[in-house]
This record gives C-alpha cells, sequence and structure tokens, in this order.
C-alpha cells in the first residue's frame, strides 16, 4: 500500500506563499492502477517528486508498504520503485546495448558485484520478455539503445522497470512524446504487465480518454486537491464528457 | 629514432592512456587531477625504492596512492557537490604539495638503486605483460556487474539511482580506479627513466587524451575495438609522432605545444567531420 498522510507543502513565489497542499490524504492499494489527471500545477507530479525523494513535503508522511519513505536515501527507495518517463532516452542507458541494459535491469536492487553481468541464458531470457511486445526487439540484442526509435526506447524502458516487480510502479505521461499508434501499443503492454505481475500503479496522463480506458481506478486532481476518484463501477460508467467538464470547470 | 625505446614509452603511457578512458570516455567526468597523480605515481613508487622497498612493493605503493588521490576527487564532486572539474583541479594542486612532501626535493635520482627497469635486459618483454596485465584486467571488469554500472554512470545517472545503486560511490571507484593507472603509469615511468621529477606529470592529461582521440579516429574505422586498445595502440602512435617533430628539429621543450596543437587539430578535424569521437 502507497499512502499520503496529511501532506503540506507550499511554494514561495513573488506573489507570497502558495499553497499547494494543505493536508493532502491519498491511500492506493496494491493491485491498483490508477491513472491520474488534472491540469499543470494540479500537484500530480508533486506526489511523485515525493515518492521518489525529489521534493520533501513540508508537513504529512508518505508510506510505501507501512514504512515511512520520506528519509531513506534516494537510491534504496528508488531499488523499490519501477518509474517510466516521458523521455524515451530517459529510462534507458543509450550507449549500451538492448542486451546490456536488460542485463542491468535484471540486477536491480542487487548488490553491485564482480560478477560478469550477463547471466547465461540471459540472451534467450531477455528475448522471450521482448518478443511479447512485438516490436521484433528480440533480434536487435546487440544493437545500442539509442539506435532504437523512441517508441522501441519507451517499450524496452517499460520492460525494464518491471522486470524485477517493483512495489510500486510510476508512470510520468509516458506515452505523451509517441505517436499515437505506439503510444497505444505501450500503454496496452502497460496494462497487460502491470495486471499479470499485480503491480500496484500510478499513471500521469493528459489524455482523458486513456485515463478512462486504462487503469483501475481514475483521480482527478486541481488545485492540489482530490476533485474525482472513482473505482469499480463508478468509475465504469463515467463518461469522457463527464471528465471533460470536471476538467474545465475552475 | 629508437623505435624499441619509442614503443617502450608508448606502451607505459598507454597506461595512463586506459586510465583516462575510464574517467572521460566511460564516466564522462573531466578529471584533471591526472596531471597530480602521474607525479604521485612517480614519486611515491621513487621514494619506496630509496627508502629500500622492492620494484614490486614500490609499484603497487603508485597504485594504491594513485587510488587513495581519485577517489579524493571523486568525494569532492559526489559528496562535496563541487563542480567536476574544480574537484580535479583542486586535487591536482593539492597534489603538487603533497608529491614534494613525499619526494623531499624535486628530483629523485634511481640509478643506485634496483628497480623494474634496472638493467635494460627485457625491458620489453616486461612492459608488455604489464600492460598486456591491465588490459585483460579492466577488460573483464568492464564485463562485470560493477563494470556495467561504471559505463551506465557516464550516460545516464538517474538509471542508475533506478537500480537501487547509489551513484556517488560509484564515481568515486571508478575515478579512483582511473587515478590509480594513471599512477601506476607514473610509477613504471619514474622506474623506465631512472629517477621521478616534481614536474613529471605536467601535460600528462592532454597527453593522454591526445593518444585517445588519435587511437579512436584511426581505429574506430575498423569496425569494434575495445576502450583499452584504442588507448594503448593510441599512445604508441602518438610518442611516434612526437619524435618524429624532434626528428625534424623542434626542441623537446617545444613538445608540449605540440601536444596542445595536435589535440587542437584532431578536435577540430572530428568536428568538422560530424564529432563522432571528439567527445571530451
Amino acid at each position: 500500500m502507497l499512502e499520503f498522510k496529511q501532506i503540506q507543502k507550499s511554494f514561495q513565489t513573488v506573489q507570497g506563499e502558495q499553497v499547494l497542499f494543505s493536508g493532502l490524504d491519498l491511500a492506493i492499494q496494491k493491485n491498483e492502477f490508477v491513472t491520474m489527471v488534472g491540469n499543470n500545477g494540479a500537484g500530480k507530479s508533486s506526489l511523485f517528486k515525493m515518492i521518489v525523494g525529489d521534493m520533501q513535503p513540508d508537513g504529512g508522511d508518505v508510506l510505501l508498504g507501512n514504512h515511512s519513505i520520506l528519509s531513506m536515501p534516494t537510491h534504496l527507495k528508488k531499488a523499490r520503485i519501477g518509474k517510466v518517463y516521458q523521455d524515451p532516452a530517459a529510462g534507458t542507458i543509450g550507449i549500451m546495448t538492448l542486451l546490456e541494459n536488460m542485463a542491468l535491469a535484471d540486477r536491480k536492487g542487487e548488490r553491485v558485484s564482480l560478477q560478469f553481468a550477463i547471466r547465461k541464458s540471459a540472451r534467450e531470457r531477455y528475448g522471450e520478455l521482448l518478443k511479447d511486445l512485438g516490436l521484433g526487439l528480440e533480434n536487435k540484442l546487440d544493437t545500442p539503445m539509442k539506435e532504437l526509435s523512441g517508441g522501441q526506447r519507451q517499450a524496452v524502458a517499460l520492460v525494464m522497470a518491471t522486470m524485477k516487480t517493483p512495489q510500486l510502479l510510476l508512470l510520468d505521461e509516458h506515452t505523451a512524446a509517441l505517436d499515437p499508434k505506439t503510444a497505444r501499443l505501450i500503454l496496452d503492454k502497460t496494462q497487460t504487465l502491470v495486471t499479470e505481475k499485480g503491480i500496484m500503479t500510478m499513471m500521469v496522463t493528459h489524455n482523458l480518454q486513456d485515463a478512462l480506458s486504462y487503469g483501475n481506478r481514475l483521480i482527478m486532481m486541481r488545485e492540489g486537491k482530490i476533485v474525482e476518484d472513482a473505482q469499480g463501477r463508478t468509475r465504469d460508467q463515467l463518461s469522457l464528457s463527464h471528465l471533460l467538464e470536471q476538467f474545465y470547470t475552475a | 629514432m629508437d623505435f624499441l625505446s619509442l614503443l617502450e614509452q608508448g606502451l607505459i603511457f598507454g597506461i595512463m592512456a586506459v586510465g583516462i578512458v575510464i574517467s572521460f570516455r566511460i564516466l564522462n567526468f573531466p578529471d584533471l587531477s591526472v596531471d597530480g597523480s602521474f607525479a604521485l605515481g612517480a614519486a611515491v613508487s621513487a621514494s619506496v625504492l630509496i627508502n629500500g622497498g622492492s620494484a614490486i612493493l614500490a609499484t603497487l605503493a603508485a597504485i594504491i596512492a594513485g587510488f587513495a588521490a581519485g577517489s579524493a576527487t571523486g568525494l569532492i564532486h559526489a559528496k562535496g557537490k563541487v563542480d567536476g572539474i574544480l574537484s580535479g583541479i583542486l586535487v591536482m594542486i593539492g597534489l603538487y604539495s603533497v608529491n614534494l612532501r613525499i619526494m623531499g626535493k624535486s628530483n629523485i635520482p634511481l640509478f643506485a638503486v634496483n628497480h623494474l627497469f634496472a638493467s635494460k635486459e627485457g625491458s620489453l618483454l616486461k612492459i608488455v605483460l604489464i600492460v598486456a596485465a591491465v588490459k585483460i584486467v579492466i577488460d573483464l571488469f568492464l564485463r562485470t556487474h560493477a563494470g556495467f554500472v561504471l559505463r551506465a554512470l557516464g550516460d545516464n545517472t538517474k538509471v542508475v539511482e533506478g537500480l537501487g545503486v547509489n551513484p556517488g560511490n560509484y564515481k568515486v571507484l571508478g575515478l579512483g580506479l582511473a587515478n590509480g593507472l594513471v599512477a601506476l603509469s607514473g610509477g613504471l615511468m619514474s622506474q623506465y627513466q631512472g629517477f621521478a621529477d616534481i614536474s613529471m606529470g605536467i601535460g600528462s592529461l592532454v597527453t593522454g587524451l591526445a593518444s585517445i582521440i588519435l587511437g579512436e579516429s584511426l581505429l574506430k574505422r575498423f569496425g569494434f575495438i575495445g576502450v583499452t586498445t584504442i588507448a594503448i595502440v593510441g599512445s604508441v602512435i602518438y610518442r611516434v609522432i612526437l619524435a618524429m617533430a624532434i626528428h625534424y628539429g623542434l626542441q623537446p621543450s617545444d613538445l608540449k605545444l605540440v601536444t596542445a596543437l595536435i589535440l587542437l587539430v584532431i578536435l577540430i578535424l572530428e568536428k568538422k567531420m560530424g564529432g563522432k569521437y571528439a567527445r571530451v
């Protein structure tokens, strides 16, 4: 379970103090795939930053699996979290080959050692994992990542982020930089992976239709508050027009 | 021209170039402490020798001292959050005093003591064996989990952190390793030339970079060749070029300018031709 408890956060701006969160509470359960929408500045990214440690709240606590993670060293925290960024280049190592990238992801959370990085039979195993994507990546294992297309890189980043089944998966507009067809493919793959492995997931998106079509819980934020939180049947009955209406209510 | 001694010198400086490949190419870190750690290797090795230590001990001590110096640069940068270039400069300047302290004077002759190259007999074989050992160890290391982490660090720190690895610790390790090799090269060079001098390190970084870029532009077109080979071969070719410059009438004191100009010309040419290798 991921829990935000009584989160307080304000920023100093030229207009004086700007309050973003004044006691935000949010709990996300295992097996939940939450899609998060809201305009810029609503607080979605800030929540992500507080989870990975790029931002500290002024008050309150963030708990992952019943333990506060606010004071945990960033790299230890990240060992338990998978993240896919908007920029396809951000989630993989461009100068290393696809095989080498997969080998690194395969050792996520392990103590760094002097064992050879690529295990026996790794090639076959990674090939199988990549084959599922249907992008022909299993034949490009020796290609440097930077020579792959944005969509291919993002697909690999997704596979890498979920390879060692993280406690929490954060998707930060991870399809925003892709063409519609590739975006759909990545989203479908995301849904399959997350459901199969039962990974607790938060996905920020600006595409309201995607937010409705994927995942099993929808949260809409505005000015640091949760204005819509729908799951189960309620969510099934949500319509795009209703969401749009909500979205444009200031 | 004495090609044998050019080859020997080129190989010894090749170890330094391998160290610089690790900091500049693999870690993508502009480590300027190299000039200091090369001289440190010479200073430590010479002072162990004149105090009665064996050649092996002297050489190992040089590696350890270099590792410590590189780690210091890494710590200043990773833990002290000081800019990379500045971290290296601080260590380089500090090492000048440290080296003088270690040596006690600015020049230590090694003619009276026994060391690796006390007799010129078989020196090429010894050098080839040492360089081959360095190359094999580093090549193998780069294929390990830790080696992969260093390579990844030079490209994307966030991904490394995402793997649950503290990036700072591995920057420290990588810079330690790089400067350990640079100091090994300095220690060997002092024994090879028969003296250690406080000014030995001046310009070694630029020399090493010139060797690497030379190696890259000559060898990369032959398909995949490892970074260690590029550094070592580039270093030997570079020695030959310097020797030719002297052969055609330049003074040894002109060589630093020659080095700077060679590096400049290669950098500009590479940028013009797509900038494929000119990543300094």
